[in-house]
């Protein structure tokens, strides 16, 4: 059974790691192995249409199947060794904002590039970013309305004048109905 | 609220306005085909042979018509992307596809594309074709196609080929080799003709299909052996070809063409097939033509509807018997 | 042909092209221009020189390739500042500088960082220059002497060196390594044609395109934790003040064997098409930590960090030129569109262009040292100007990078695909981050995974199965040995302590 201590030293070697200072509060193991190892089964399970074929002679699947294996092991290990494997100093935790702000961030920005993707042949360049950097700043505590509209519309211009002007690009400017 | 409303009376107007003339005008359509700006999809990125033939026709073309003709790259598998964006586009005969036979003969049976070849998209010119020389690593004692073939006989499996990937004309070439000579060679694949043609010059692979082996059998670091088909190439006029060298009919080819939806009028296609071979016969068109490695042509409508109809049952056979062929 | 009078006469010859009035203008242009792509994240070198490709259509075909040259390594300056100063790589080579270059900018080195980078880039690129026009044929040959064994012996070895790249936890370095892995084999299987992980996607059949995964797990990343980090801390992230733009001297004698190191492995790992260009910089770095006496202090601001890669990055860009120029083969995707400029022209890159083609040839090799210096007398002055962007309140620097960010990732492919595969990168990273997990194995596994499992299936077709092909290549036994070295080094002392650990007992 393999769950010695394991850190490594600043030199970026394995080392053990004496049995008192393994407390360790962080608890970034469990999502971490746990996504590894859905990850990983995600990829077997897909990967089982692909032929692996020999070691000598392999087919398409025999990569994929070997990745997601050993990623699947990695996980578990992560997991067995709950938050050892990080070096000795590394374990001071910081508090995280509550979660509705969290995800107020995660949403804002996410939401900005989603909104920019899906409006940019609709309504051109400039809509589009000025869509982008209006929700995105709003995931910006502390900066007041006037200003994320001010900030959308200097660069919603600048980036139409830098990308569709000076470089040349074939972005859509005008919203399709005016073209 | 009233505000909103009048902005989309306006659009439904101007949208009913634009639908009116567009029904008017269509009776004259083709006499004054083109009448607007005219796309032009190039399912590869820019800088490539297809860019650079492309650019060439567009620009004449905008300069025949008076119109003028936008480039749009629509790059990705392999030309896919470019060919699936280009079905979704209107077939009213103001959308070109830049393309080769691969279109018909390779690409839909080995993807899975929105189009069938021939019934949906149909090729309109030729501008030229890419030669498919056969080149051979300086280590391989043979200075010659039936040297090659008997040299391939005596040594079974020590021969191997290298190509820009499976389903590449180059592939299909070593595929059509095999058969037609009764030789068997190694097939192995590279990323890109570049990693073909280096390992060709450092001997991992002995046989090379295509035109970028000429700067090399020029200099004497690969041995020129034949040209596919039944034209020779001016880059390399001393090369025989394989019809010379006694294998008759059909061999695999490369050709650039520039494609149309079928469903777009039939005056429309005659029309530019017009324009654009008027353009193809420009001295200095066909002198480009020629520097960019191809041998420039000439077909009518129907000859090129021919040639495609050929790749695509002969390249078909070729694909079925590679056991590369998708279920469609 | 390689006497040193040829060499001389050459570069004589190359000199009174490069520095006509005309060329030097158009030097200086694409130096400017690809300093600023380089800075641009998202929109990268590729993606411009193909955009200005027509533009230097009219020109003389030394002119424009000279212009598209000037574009290209003025990107690989460019691509520095953003990575040093707001740890935003444009490209995989950057990826490296980021580390610790971004590191010294927090501590107030930014300027410094920035000043290192460009005079080590300008050594590396003089030495470079230079080196390929000694030994341009020689160079020729060495290329052809990399295999499918040689190359999948040194992917090999890039992976495991990449391990070494990791700050915190090695497992979470090796499990970032395998997530890389993972991502990179979507797409087109080489040897089979067989379509995977490509979840119906045509996008896909390419592989997960890099800008939208490097821009992702580290630009949109890294604002979704600032943001976050602002919500708690109800003030801006506190950078120190910089200081002196100029390195110390004490950073000097550091940063100067550095890139001496840097240059040498830019020099020959640059020449290798087909991944070699960017593992350079990443060796770089891994070999300053492996000789370092503190490798502990790398990831905090080291300046051999910053010196040896870029070093390595720029030499290593200009021996990338000597493929294409000598053989005829293209060693990325820059080169193939200076193969697609040169065609227009009717010249066809291959072996006989040093000879057919001579003012060409050494004009363009000529061209590459002037360029180095344009660029130095450029970015030199720049770094005072770049530093300023430090000073950008964050609620008006975060929109300005992701603005720039998306829109240039639209305009490398124009496929909004990519804009939403971006914004999910983003996610993954800011999870990583959580999760504390560095980005950087995960670039280098994904860039390298799928040549290396293309180069070990062509090395068994090459040798029809004999796994012998590995031992008997001279090239390939050696870097064999050093990766067997290398492992060893990584985890003899952990065997070690534990069999005294066991002993004790």
């Amino acid at each position: 059974m393999s769950w010695w201590p394991v850190v490594v030293t600043e030199t970026g070697k394995l080392n053990v790691q004496p049995d008192q200072t393994t407390v360790e509060q962080d608890a970034s193991h469990l999502p971490l192995g746990i996504f590894c190892i859905v990850a990983g089964l995600a990829a077997l399970w897909i990967a089982q249409d692909y032929d692996t074929g020999t070691f000598i002679s392999m087919g398409p699947g025999f990569f994929p199947k070997a990745v997601s294996g050993v990623l699947i092991l990695i996980g578990i290990l992560i997991l067995l060794l709950r938050g050892r494997d990080m070096p000795a100093g590394a374990s001071e935790v910081r508090d995280t904002p509550p979660l509705l702000s969290r995800l107020r961030v995660i949403g804002c920005v996410s939401a900005a590039i989603l909104v920019f993707a899906a409006t940019l042949m609709p309504l051109g360049l400039p809509f589009a970013s000025f869509l982008m950097v209006a929700l995105a700043g709003l995931g910006h505590s502390g900066s007041r309305p006037l200003t994320i509209v001010a900030t959308a519309a200097v660069l919603a211009v600048l980036s139409t004048v830098l990308f569709a002007g000076l470089l040349g690009l074939q972005i859509p400017v005008l919203p399709e109905v005016l073209r | 609220m009233t505000s909103f409303d009048t902005t989309r009376r306006g659009f439904l107007t101007a949208a009913s306005l634009l639908s009116t003339t567009a029904l008017l005008g269509f009776p004259a359509f083709a006499q004054d085909y083109p009448s607007k700006k005219i796309d032009y999809v190039v399912p590869y990125n820019a800088g490539g042979m297809s860019d650079n033939i492309s650019r060439l026709i567009g620009e004449k073309l905008a300069a025949a018509t008076g119109q003028q003709v936008i480039n749009d790259y629509k790059p990705g598998a392999g030309g896919a992307i470019g060919a699936n964006y280009f079905m979704s586009t209107p077939a009213d005969g103001y959308t070109l596809l830049q393309s080769t036979n691969s279109f018909y003969g390779i690409i839909p049976l080995v993807t899975k594309v929105q189009y069938k070849p021939l019934e949906d998209l149909v090729p309109l010119v030729l501008v030229g074709d890419a030669p498919m020389v056969i080149a051979v690593n300086p280590a391989v004692p043979a200075t010659n196609l039936a040297e090659l073939i008997a040299y391939a006989k005596a040594n079974p499996g020590a021969l191997s080929f290298g190509t820009a990937g499976k389903g590449t004309v180059g592939h299909l070439s070593g595929e059509w080799l095999q058969k037609r000579a009764g030789i068997e060679l190694l097939h192995i694949p590279y990323n890109g003709t570049p990693a073909a043609l280096q390992a060709v010059l450092a001997n991992e692979a002995q046989i090379l299909f295509g035109p970028e082996s000429a700067e090399h059998i020029a200099a004497g670091t690969l041995k020129g052996i034949a040209v596919l088909g039944d034209t020779r190439w001016q880059q390399l006029p001393n090369l025989p070809t394989t019809v010379e060298a006694g294998i008759e009919g059909w061999a695999p080819r490369s050709w650039h063409t520039v494609s149309i939806q079928a469903k777009a009028p039939e005056e429309v296609k005659t029309k530019l097939n017009a324009l654009i071979n008027k353009i193809l016969e420009e001295p200095a068109v066909r002198e480009r033509v020629a520097s960019f490695g191809l041998i420039p042509g000439i077909a009518s409508y129907d000859e090129v509807q021919q040639r495609a109809r050929d790749d695509n049952e002969q390249f078909g056979a070729l694909i079925r018997d590679a056991g590369l062929a998708i279920a469609n | 042909m390689i006497g040193g009078v040829d060499v001389f006469g050459g570069m004589a010859l190359g000199l009174s092209v490069a520095l006509t009035p005309t060329n030097l203008f158009f030097c200086l242009a694409g130096c400017l221009i690809g300093t600023l792509v380089g800075v641009l994240p998202g929109l990268g070198p590729t993606a411009t020189i193909a955009i200005l490709l027509p533009m230097t259509f009219g020109l003389p075909p030394e002119t424009g390739l000279i212009t598209l040259a000037g574009i290209y390594y003025g990107a690989q300056y460019g691509g520095s500042t953003t990575s040093i100063l707001l740890r935003l790589p444009g490209e995989a080579s950057s990826v490296v500088t980021a580390l610790d270059g971004h590191a010294m900018t927090r501590n107030g080195r930014g300027g410094a960082a920035l000043t290192v980078a460009a005079l080590a880039s300008f050594f590396a690129g003089t030495v470079a220059t230079f080196f390929m026009a000694a030994f341009a044929p020689v160079l020729a040959i060495a290329v052809l002497k990399f295999g499918a064994p040689e190359y999948f012996m040194l992917m090999f070895l890039g992976l495991i060196t990449s391990v070494v790249l990791a700050q915190g936890s090695v497992l979470r370095a090796i499990a970032m390594i395998f997530l890389g892995l993972l991502l990179g084999l979507a797409g087109t299987d080489i040897n089979s044609g067989q379509y995977r992980y490509d979840f119906g996607f045509m996008e896909l059949l390419n592989g997960v395109p890099f800008v939208p995964l490097v821009v992702g797990l580290f630009g949109v990343a890294d604002i979704l934790v600032t943001l976050e980090n602002a919500v708690r801390d109800e003030k801006p992230p506190t950078l120190h003040p910089i200081s002196s733009l100029w390195p110390t001297r004490k950073e000097v004698t550091r940063a100067a064997p550095a890139t001496v190191r840097g240059t040498l492995i830019g020099l020959f790992l640059g020449l290798l098409p087909g991944g070699g260009a960017l593992l350079s910089s990443f060796m770089a770095y891994t070999t300053e930590k492996r000789v370092s006496k503190t490798p502990e202090s790398f990831g905090t601001g080291m300046v051999e960090g910053v010196a040896a890669p870029e070093a390595a990055n720029n030499s290593g860009a200009q021996t990338a030129f000597l493929p294409l120029l000598t053989l005829g083969i293209p060693s990325n995707a820059i080169m193939a569109l200076m193969v697609g400029a040169m065609m227009v022209h009717g010249i066809v890159p291959g072996p006989r262009i040093m000879t057919g083609q001579p003012e060409l040839f050494w004009g363009l090799i000529a061209s590459m040292w002037v360029g180095n210096l344009m660029l130095l007398v450029i970015n030199l002055p720049l770094v005072g100007i770049w530093v300023q962007l430090l000073k950008i309140r964050y609620q008006f620097l975060f929109p300005t990078i992701l603005t720039v960010s998306i829109v240039g990732i639209y305009g490398v492919e124009f496929t909004t695909f990519d804009v939403y595969l971006t914004a999910i990168f983003g996610l993954l990273g800011y999870f990583l981050h959580k999760w504390r997990c560095e980005p950087a194995p995960l670039i280098l596994a994904f860039v390298l995974g799928p040549m290396m499992e293309e180069y070990f299936r062509r090395s068994m077709l090459v040798a029809r199965g004999d796994l012998m092909i590995f031992i008997y290549h001279p090239i390939s036994l050696a870097m064999l040995a050093v990766t067997v070295l290398l492992l060893l080094s990584i985890f003899f002392p952990f065997i070690q302590k534990f069999r005294q650990k066991a002993f004790a007992e």
